[in-house]
């Protein structure tokens, strides 16, 4: 598979980490591409590939400041992913952020977590 | 506000392949964004490199003149604001209008408007000749009025700065300034065949402004719909909001509303010779937030836009969240999107989306868009 993805933070596309290596996997900023498939797709298919041989234990952070519709999308299919790993016996802990008052965040966090069964923590920061 | 004042200004401001009007507070930031949107609009050729520089240049001058100017005439006694200094940038055919509007003093008024005057006499070299004066010995007032801004705004401008002044109180006036770019430099232009008549776009600026005014609009902005410009448009918006201290909550639901609304256009707009043109503007009540669009859409889209914002009004807060999980579960494949952008526009909203749909010929609509927040 792919060693690794490291994007950095853009004005309308977010950080993205993903290092099995090392364990360290983060989506964090604001996503707000106009072709949020198009721009998902790559890490979509990390995450594809990274289903296939997953560590024992992945923490997965999302640190979102803002997102559109079209990211929402994507994300939903990130943690569909992470789902599977977790049904598959691998440990999953999904860790949402959102700071204070951030009503938003915290609640479109807590309906994701509502439709899927993945162990999903909502976290302020 | 209401939804036919966006008909209203989009018709008015039609021509024009930008247009940017704005009242509020006046940061550094908003001038680099400002300028970010006028570039992008201009274009980027490097024949109008000059022509670019320029209205950079005058945007920059005309902020320092509203923010050294303006502010503490318009200030209550709490320090909050009762008149917020206009900025208005519109770029028609091959030129470009840029204009400021601040309180001065009444006692003020015959001096400036003589420096004007006699400024607008003047033919190039002499203006040349005045800035190098002014540059040697200082300005002309204790705050530089009419000096070396008003003088290297003229000399870039080419044109008769145009003024106005309009009474406000029985201390203070508005005066409105505006200055005229070209993209193509003049020829034998003579400045003193300059007459005293308002020009059309004055007269523009000073009835937006009254209507601004009137309906507590923050800003316009009408022109192309692209990331490139809806990116700068959100960031200045969001310097705004962080300056007025609204709540963490408000502020996430306005800028999610803003993206989605504006996106909404750059993505489902009907391209009229390759230009998504459309207008924007952001109001402001005691209370609430309000954000119209109107654009342009085909006879297809046009249908659609009905049956998705009936269904979502059709729907109380509750409902709307499960309309929403069940569109958020649906495939990828719908690659614009369009049904979960409007869900969480209607989430968002503190009332019903309020739209309409005005036939434009040609199967052509124009759709308006209003979200209370």
């Amino acid at each position: 598979m792919e060693k690794k993805i490291i994007l950095e933070e853009t004005q309308d596309t977010p950080k993205i980490i993903l290092d099995k290596e090392n364990g360290l996997f983060e989506i964090s900023g604001r996503s707000l591409p106009e072709n949020a498939i198009k721009f998902f797709a790559p890490i979509l298919n990390w995450m594809e590939d990274y289903l296939k041989s997953p560590n024992q234990l992945t923490i997965f952070e999302f640190k979102l400041d803002y997102f559109n519709s079209a990211s929402i999308k994507s994300i939903y299919e990130i943690i569909k992913v992470l789902e599977k790993i977790s049904k598959n016996n691998f440990q999953v802990n999904i860790i949402w952020y959102y700071v204070n008052d951030d009503e938003l965040i915290k609640n479109r966090g807590l309906e994701i977590k509502e439709m899927l069964d993945v162990p999903f923590d909502l976290k302020l920061y | 506000m209401h939804i036919d004042l966006i008909t209203k200004f989009y018709k008015k401001l039609r021509s024009d392949n930008l247009s940017i009007v704005y009242q509020g507070d006046f940061s550094d930031g908003l001038t680099e964004k400002i300028i970010a949107l006028s570039e992008y609009s201009i274009g980027k050729s490097p024949e109008i490199t000059e022509m670019r520089n320029k209205v950079s240049f005058v945007i920059v001058e005309c902020f320092q003149n509203i923010v050294r100017h303006g502010n503490e005439h318009g200030l209550n006694s709490d320090n909050s604001v009762w008149f917020p200094g206009l900025f208005s940038a519109r770029s028609l055919n091959e030129y470009t209008y840029i204009a400021s509007g601040n309180l001065i003093e009444k006692k003020d008024v015959s001096f400036l408007k003589d420096k004007l005057e006699q400024l607008n006499k003047l033919d190039k070299a002499q203006i040349k000749e005045l800035y190098l004066d002014l540059l040697t010995s200082g300005t002309l007032s204790k705050k530089g009025g009419a000096g070396l801004g008003l003088v290297e705004m003229a000399r870039k401008s080419l044109n008769p700065v145009e003024f106005d002044f309009e009474d406000e109180n029985e201390k203070v006036s508005v005066f409105y300034l505006m200055l005229k770019l070209q993209a193509n430099r003049p020829r034998g232009i003579n400045n003193k065949e300059y007459q005293n008549e308002k020009s059309v776009a004055m007269l523009d600026v000073k009835d937006i402004h009254e209507v601004m005014r009137k309906e507590d609009i923050l800003m316009i902005y009408k022109g192309d719909f692209s990331q490139e410009t809806i990116i700068p448009m959100l960031k200045m918006i969001e310097e705004n909001l962080n300056k007025q201290q609204e709540g963490v909550h408000l502020k996430k639901k306005l800028i999610l509303v803003l993206i989605e609304v504006l996106q909404n256009i750059s993505k489902h707009s009907f391209a009229k010779n390759g230009k998504k043109d459309a207008i924007f503007m952001i109001g402001k009540t005691e209370q609430k937030y309000i954000i119209c669009t109107g654009n342009i859409v085909d006879a297809k889209s046009s249908e659609k836009i009905k049956e998705k914002i009936n269904k979502v009004n059709g729907l109380n807060k509750d409902e709307l969240i499960v309309y929403y999980k069940k569109s958020l579960k649906e495939s990828l494949a719908d690659e614009y999107n369009a049904g979960l952008g409007i869900i969480d526009i209607a989430r968002e909203s503190s009332e019903k989306l309020i739209f309409d749909l005005k036939p434009e010929g040609e199967g052509l609509s124009f759709f308006s868009l209003c979200v209370h927040i």
